[in-house]
């Protein structure tokens, strides 16, 4: 009869239980979980079932995790995400996220810049750790990236991004993500990036501070190739802060953009 | 020539609405598109939203022509029936 192991089909004999198959696969397994939830005791095996064997605190081989995260997409689309390149202008409360969010994802290459350190102050919305500040932001955030997937293609830069350097730098993504702070530098990606790179697609925020209506966060179409995500109208400013929850929608709203582009659906 | 004019978020409530024709000389440009509707009767924050005090296109101006962004300082001539769109991010990330 036909299971899954660790996301991958295979044929097992019709009386081979579940620990029998612990035993013979992987006799280190420390966790065994069952159709979704751990189990503690031995049991027969039915056709169908799905079974994932877990050593605590190690790190499965490419293929393996690769298998196991994308066990969760539909079909066909992991394929697309793996082969796609997405470059992301700043690492701060939108970078971060949607770099996390993107490697989650499964997509294949990251091309990230930022040339600023983590301050204490970074830590209310920026995907860092306590542990990590006064380092800087390009190299963390590639250390919190390998955490969650080893095997994601990054190339980070801790460099000041210019009208000279952009276009070196990001040459060749499949889509661009503007996730700066300051309006002046937005304007500079936007121009720059789009001046080199007139046919690829940029994903860009404007207007996600303080703690306002979540819904009036939403991704406008403002050019060809140009998607701003937000509200337009929010700035960060003296009394309206940057918090995590309304940056972490508009970072996602910029994944998902990104997503959809790869996926040929914008 | 005739050009048409859209805007959004701050310069849209700064010119009291979503588009508009402007008439221009042939051969004007970006930045006298942008003179040219700052002096069409809009509100002050319009002229402060989208003109430098020098008059060229304020640092903080995104200008799309016929949808696509226009690089600083575009010395290209605009054209009958183009379509300049105005946008300010705003700060936050």
């Amino acid at each position: 009869m036909k299971i899954k192991v660790n996301e991958r089909e295979r044929t097992v004999a019709d009386d081979a239980t579940l620990f029998g198959l612990r035993d013979a696969l992987k006799p280190d397994a420390d966790v065994v979980i069952f159709n979704g939830a751990p189990a503690a005791a031995d049991r027969p095996l039915a056709a169908g079932d799905e079974v994932v064997l877990i050593r605590r605190g190690e790190i499965p081989p490419a293929e393996e995790l690769e298998a196991l995260m994308a066990s969760r997409h539909t079909p066909g689309v992991h394929e697309r995400l793996r082969a796609a390149a997405v470059g992301i202008a700043g690492l701060g409360g939108l970078g971060s996220a949607i770099a996390i969010a993107l490697a989650r994802s499964g997509v294949g290459r990251l091309i990230l810049a930022d040339f600023d350190v983590i301050e204490p102050s970074n830590l209310n919305r920026q995907q860092y750790f306590v542990d990590q500040i006064g380092r800087p932001k390009a190299e963390a955030l590639v250390e919190n990236l390998r955490r969650i997937n080893p095997y994601v293609r990054c190339e980070a830069h801790r460099v000041r991004l210019t009208r000279e350097n952009i276009p070196a730098l990001f040459g060749g993504v499949d889509v661009m993500v503007e996730a700066f702070d300051r309006a002046d530098q937005k304007v500079l990606l936007v121009e720059t990036f789009t001046a080199a790179f007139p046919d690829t697609p940029l994903v860009a925020a404007s207007g996600l501070a303080g703690h306002g209506d979540s819904n009036a966060l939403r991704a406008h179409r403002m050019g060809r190739r140009l998607y701003v995500i937000g509200d337009l109208e929010s700035a960060a400013q003296p009394g309206r802060g940057l918090m995590a929850p309304r940056v972490g929608i508009a970072a996602h709203l910029q994944a998902n953009t990104v997503l959809r582009l790869i996926m040929g659906e914008e | 020539m005739r050009i048409s004019m859209t805007y959004f978020a701050q310069i849209r409530r700064a010119a009291g609405g979503d588009t508009e024709t402007l008439e221009l000389p042939a051969g004007a440009t970006v930045a006298d598109a942008l003179s040219a509707a700052a002096a069409a009767g809009h509100s002050a924050d319009f002229r402060a939203l989208t003109l430098a005090p020098d008059g060229a296109p304020h640092a903080n101006l995104i200008v799309l022509v016929n949808d696509q962004p226009a690089a600083r300082g575009r010395p290209a001539p605009l054209r009958e029936g183009d379509r300049v769109s105005l946008f300010s991010p705003v700060a936050g990330g």
